[in-house]
């Protein structure tokens, strides 16, 4: 498992941001600046900044409580008198330098935090603030019984006490001050040093695994305890450091005022309603909030104070306001509007190669669009600990094109992560039939195996029968997907994989945990909600619906596979034709062992004329699921008429009708669907590529949707490495919807017309209208006779029963697609022209565009498919025994390109031996010329003989497929 | 002797925090919206009574009943225009808001009324007492205002426990999502408690203002008290509130025997000291 650990240290975690580097930057000059600011500030423009400062420190303790703790207090003011009393009273009473004084006053304020507390957080939410607000008073009250220090008026600072500070005779004689201006300066600094120091050691806190946890707990208290942080232990310290703070702060503030009284010192407007503001108006629950609403406050109080009582009602309002209409304040809408933080305290995953992505460019608004109804402060106020995730490729879906590409894109060693909306893969097993290409696919990823030993084998797969019921008297039977003899061989030669039946709900955890194992990074319950996308990247916001928080992540490229409600194909805007809603059909899961019926016959499918079964996808189905005991019936409703509402009893009646007895059975799940048959015209826009049922939707027949979706996939996966890695231009890209496309409208269209094709049927046996079983079956019974009519009709019935090879033998629609588009370089001969129906039969050629014919070599004794030798991730130049030139020019080439061309000569004394002589047959070229095979088995170019400069003209066409040909 | 009267004073001045504490209470156990404008509604209500009997003229009675009614139209306003915005599961939204109104009321009372302290003017009847022999005597306000606690409480217990309207408050307490379901409209019953809430505010306002002197900035003091009171009494008890007023009272009347500056100290005391034995207080009506 080397290639895990490789994965690994594909990513790092990031704790910095651009804007995070450059405001450390400022800060290195700002602070040096503040520091020097008092040489040439005026006193009073130093006692406003230092009341900003002050502002900050207890906006920020208060905004560390409320805002990341979830501790509402309205009674911080508890702890700024008691610093203001305690450093007054160690200044004036014990003696202490004021410096000294303010420093104990904060350990006073820790220590007495710790009875507050303990008495407090008996309390929750609404009582916890009440109970705070009773503290301050109870603090109020006992230092107004202080007399020694003036009782309910009061005291002021003597002023010997007051100049006692030690530096004040340095500073005032280094800035020619006199000392009540020295003591200004000294308050300054010291509230700097302050504010500087508690937003350092609250950012240094909250990148902590403690901090993380601790805005965890307040949205979720239970969880961040079953993580295994002690929520009461990390709120408890929050608490005390807080009060510390606050204490601290009051300290300096009256130390820089000189008096003090319990009204001013405990007072709830001074220091907790103005610092509410500050906070809830900046931004709360982040670091820069605080900081901004000082400042704003500050503003507000210069330009207002000369109003007065309008002043604080102007204040109220605007806390009213914000807190209605922006509860995350000024700054929280900066940082939705922006993902713009100067104190990053989330982390984020970074992929292999990941610039800093461009956070000045502006992210769409990604307010939940479902969460309308929920008031703004419902909303959590903000998700330090929810990672931004970075990748290269974002998949969105994980049906069989998400996790199809997710597990080629991991295997091609791409950085990507895949998102899908529900907890788990398909539920239901809709998709079954798996044909040659997908396996073939699935063979390159190495999980082939273990989809055959989950799957039905072929052999069980195709006595396609037509019958009134699955007892009751069979009108036809064709030999499908391969299994009549001289079909056998056609599918037998096509390919190394065989085709198989497995329902999606075994197919995709095969596919998945290949992905997983690979190192792709899944998120379940975790829906797309909407994407931008400019010439850097993507950003998709998704919701997580575990935690139900709304978090963004960054990708270079988009994939939509998310489905045939595709969110993604609506908010692209990508044309869709065709029409949805043709029919209505429902599917019916059942166990019941129907072998008896069966076993003679075995197949996936038996059509069952009924009375008004035409409908739906053209007759009554049921289809195994698993042999011969899980059961899928199938029957149409009238769409126009609405979801049909069946009792228990008439689903079982519908299955009895259709099995033809009343077998013991049990119905497990019942699901409605639409026929649809809609292409979208393009599958792209930019960076963003949908596949899949997202941009083809169409009915079950010829089981082709699930196969053309993994499909998609293996196009699209190695383009998307060859271009993130910077060998290929994204025009290269381009070619995926060039290329596919086509495939999507051919497939919708093929299916549609299958369903058509069963209606003749039901006319030939003259039961299109018939209404009642009576009925049914003397129109069956008709057939039967010795007439001439008879005769003509059960010729007719003949010819359109093997007309039905078209869906279920159409080997040339599944494995035939030629490609026509910028990645595909033309040799210069004629498209080979079909000798056989193009539709029915595939027709292997080498002639660019097409997919590599398969015939079996041999290597040291190994039996290997020519496809084994192509693939995974590279280009491959098939030569034969005088090529050498080619492998040399393939060296040439991959050394020049970046892209990795790998040369195999096949033939006689070569590494691969031509054992049967079929690759001669087929391929086309001379012994010295060569066939380029892309990543995906397509042949990109050939040449049928070595040219004279065969680097040269390798280069040339390795250009051009790579985009780079300009 | 003293302590006969320490308690009667005692008990009486609950009845005073009790009827400040009930509308409290009341919106409390409907909607657990914690309204830190209560005091000073009841500063407001003070005033419209005050401008009733001082500048109409009205007897003070049908200035109450104005004042009432008034109060009734703001609250349902106040709920359904502003408040029903701030409820969630976040307990910082109304905190803040109501914060916010209190800080917009005080400030718009100074403006309007300047700081200067106020007294509703009640007559000979304000002075008024009772004897009761033994040298003991109770005064006629506290008596009415413990009886008006009383008869409100009452009136509300009839109200919750007795009409359909209070059984939408009980079940809109118990679970508000359920009661939606049920049919009940959650933001109009709310509303209706914050009204009806308001109108024990108007009662309570007017034993504030008759009892003592009051100023725009006095709210705050006596919303503590009547938050002490829901608390100590536990949350959703109407019966439970006249305790913890009670017990408030009494707390305050022994205290102030210490010194006067101990009275509302020994208040904040005795709920500490409660909320440490019975964090959920003292008659919990249900698990929260």
């Amino acid at each position: 498992m080397a290639d895990a650990a490789i994965d690994a240290s594909r990513y790092r975690v990031a704790k910095s941001t651009r804007a995070s580097i450059i405001a450390l930057a400022v800060m290195a000059v700002l602070v040096p600046a503040l520091v020097l600011a008092p040489a040439v500030m005026s006193r009073s423009l130093l006692q406003d900044l230092f009341f900003v400062l002050t502002m900050i420190t207890l906006a920020q303790c208060w905004n560390l409580l409320a805002g990341f703790g979830g501790l509402v207090s309205i009674g911080q003011q508890a702890f700024v008198g008691l610093g203001g009393y305690a450093g007054f009273a160690l200044a004036i009473l014990v003696g202490f330098d004021p410096l000294a004084a303010i420093a104990c006053a904060g350990i006073l304020g820790a220590l007495l935090a710790l009875p507050t507390g303990f008495v407090l957080f008996r309390l929750q939410g609404a009582y916890f603030a009440i109970g705070t607000w009773v503290a301050a008073e109870v603090y109020r009250l006992s230092f107004a019984q202080w007399t020694t220090l003036g009782g309910g008026t009061g005291t002021s600072l003597p002023s010997d006490v007051a100049r006692g500070i030690v530096g004040l005779e340095t500073v005032a004689t280094l800035f020619d001050v006199r000392s009540s201006h020295a003591r200004d300066i000294l308050s300054y600094w010291v509230a700097l040093v302050l504010a500087v120091a508690v937003i350092g050691a609250i950012y240094a806190f909250l990148r902590t695994r403690n901090g993380l946890a601790l805005s965890a707990m307040r949205d979720n208290p239970d969880a961040a305890e079953s993580v295994g942080v002690d929520v009461r232990r990390v709120k408890f310290a929050v608490y005390v450091f807080a009060a510390a703070g606050a204490a601290l702060t009051g300290a300096l503030i009256y130390y820089q005022k000189a008096s003090i009284t319990p009204q001013s010192a405990f007072s709830v407007i001074d220091w907790t309603a103005f610092v509410l503001f500050i906070v809830v108006i900046g931004g709360i629950g982040t670091l820069e909030g605080p900081i901004i609403g000082a400042l704003i406050l500050f503003a507000l109080q210069n330009w207002l104070a000369d109003f007065g009582t309008w002043y604080l009602m102007a204040l109220g309002a605007l806390a009213i306001l914000v807190m209605l209409v922006a509860p995350r304040g000024l700054w929280g809408f900066v940082v939705e509007r922006y993902d713009f933080s100067l104190f990053p305290t989330r982390r984020r995953l970074i992929g292999p190669d990941t610039p800093v992505p461009d956070y000045t460019q502006p992210v769409r608004e990604m307010r939940l669009p479902h969460a309308a109804g929920v008031s703004g402060a419902d909303l959590p106020l903000e998700v330090p600990t929810m990672f931004d995730i970075e990748t290269d490729v974002l998949i969105v879906g994980s049906g069989p094109a998400g996790v199809a590409s997710a597990a080629l894109l991991s295997s091609y060693g791409v950085a990507n992560v895949m998102i899908e909306k529900y907890s788990w893969l398909a539920n239901m097993p809709r998709a079954h039939i798996t044909n040659q290409r997908t396996m073939e696919i699935l063979r390159e990823l190495g999980v082939e195996e273990e989809v055959y030993k989950e799957a039905v084998p072929q052999e069980l797969m195709g006595n396609n029968v037509f019958c009134e019921s699955l007892a009751g008297e069979e009108v036809g039977r064709l030999l499908t997907w391969g299994n009549h003899p001289a079909r056998r061989a056609d599918y037998e030669l096509a390919s190394p994989s065989k085709m198989v039946d497995i329902p999606q709900t075994l197919l995709e955890p095969i596919i998945f945990g290949k992905a997983m194992r690979e190192g792709c990074l899944v998120r379940f319950k975790t829906e797309y909600l909407s994407h931008t996308q400019d010439e850097n990247g993507v950003v998709v916001t998704v919701n997580d619906r575990v935690a139900d928080v709304t978090y963004r992540i960054r990708a270079k490229y988009l994939i939509g596979a998310d489905g045939g409600r595709s969110q993604i194909v609506e908010d692209l805007g990508l044309p869709l034709e065709g029409k949805a809603d043709l029919a209505g059909s429902m599917n019916i899961e059942f166990d019941a062992d129907l072998s008896h019926l069966v076993e003679h016959r075995p197949s996936v499918l038996y059509w069952i004329f009924q009375p008004g079964s035409a409908g739906g996808i053209g007759a009554g189905v049921l289809r195994m699921i698993r042999p011969w005991h899980k059961w899928l019936g199938m029957w149409s409703y009238d769409i126009a008429k609405g979801r049909p509402n069946y009792s228990d009893e008439e689903i079982r009646q519908i299955l009895f009708r259709l099995i033809g007895e009343e077998v013991p059975l049990k119905v497990t799940r019942v699901s409605y669907w639409a026929v649809n048959n809609i292409v979208a015209r393009r599958y792209s826009v930019g960076r963003v590529f949908c596949m899949g049922d997202a941009v083809h939707r169409h009915p079950p027949t010829n089981g082709l949707g699930s196969n053309t979706s993994i499909q998609d996939a293996y196009n699209l996966a190695w383009k998307l490495k060859l271009v993130l890695d910077g060998t290929a231009d994204p025009a290269l890209l381009d070619t995926y919807n060039d290329e596919r496309q086509p495939v999507g409208k051919q497939i919708v269209n093929r299916a549609n017309k299958s369903i058509t094709d069963t209606l003749p049927i039901f006319d030939t046996l003259g039961i299109s209208e018939t209404e009642t079983q009576e009925e049914m079956r003397r129109q069956l019974d008709t057939r039967k006779a010795s007439t001439v009519e008879a005769e003509a009709q059960r010729k007719a019935l003949n010819k359109q029963i093997r007309n039905k090879s078209y869906e279920f033998n159409c080997h040339g629609v599944e494995m035939g697609q030629r490609y026509r588009s910028a990645a595909v370089v033309p040799d210069g001969t004629p498209e080979p022209e079909y000798t056989r129906d193009r539709e029915l039969y595939y027709h292997p050629t080498t002639w660019p565009g097409a997919r590599l014919p398969h015939v079996w070599v041999e290597r040291d004794r190994q039996k290997l498919s020519t496809l084994d030798l192509v693939g995974r991730g590279r280009f491959t130049v098939l030569t034969g025994v005088a090529g050498a030139g080619w492998s040399l020019a393939a060296a040439r080439v991959s050394a020049e390109t970046g892209a990795e061309v790998r040369a195999i000569q096949i033939g006689p004394g070569c590494e691969i031996n031509d054992t049967f002589g079929d690759w001669a047959l087929v391929s086309e070229v001379g012994d010295s010329g060569c066939v380029l095979v892309r990543p995906d088995g397509y042949v990109g170019w050939r040449a049928p003989m070595l040219s004279a400069d065969p680097a040269a003209e390798l280069r040339q066409v390795m250009r051009r497929i790579l985009g780079r040909a300009a | 002797m003293i302590i006969a009267d320490t308690l009667i004073q005692g008990i009486l001045l609950g009845g005073l925090y009790a009827l400040f504490a009930t509308g409290l209470s009341l919106i409390f156990g409907v909607m657990r919206l914690v309204n830190l404008a209560h005091g000073d509604l009841m500063v407001v209500a003070a005033f419209a009574i005050l401008i009733g009997v001082e500048a109409l003229g009205l007897p003070i009675i049908l200035a109450a009943i104005v004042a009432g009614v008034g109060m009734f139209a703001f609250g349902y306003l106040l709920q359904s225009l502003l408040l029903n915005r701030t409820l969630g599961k976040d307990i910082l939204p109304p905190l803040l808001v109501t914060f916010g109104l209190s800080i917009i009321l005080q400030n718009g009372m100074l403006e309007a009324f300047s700081a200067d302290t106020q007294r509703i003017p009640f007559g000979a009847l304000g002075g008024a007492s009772i004897a009761l022999g033994g040298g003991l005597a109770v005064g006629v306000m506290p008596l009415l205002t413990f009886v008006s606690a009383v008869a409100v409480i009452v009136f509300l217990n009839w109200l919750f426990y007795h009409t359909e309207t209070g059984r939408a408050f009980r079940a809109t307490s118990d679970n508000p999502e359920i009661a939606q379901l049920m049919g009940i409209d959650n933001s109009r019953i709310f509303a209706l408690a914050m009204a009806l809430s308001l109108v024990v505010v108007a009662i309570a306002g007017l034993y504030l203002g008759a009892r003592a002197t009051f100023d725009p900035l006095v709210g705050p003091s006596r919303l503590i008290f009547a938050f002490e009171a829901v608390i100590i009494g536990g949350l959703g008890s109407f019966w439970g509130t006249l305790a913890g007023g009670i017990i408030l009272g009494l707390a305050q009347s022994f205290g102030a025997q210490i010194s006067p500056e101990w009275q509302t100290l020994s208040g904040h005391i005795v709920f500490l000291l409660v909320l440490l034995v019975r964090p959920r207080g003292l008659f919990p009506r249900a698990v929260d």
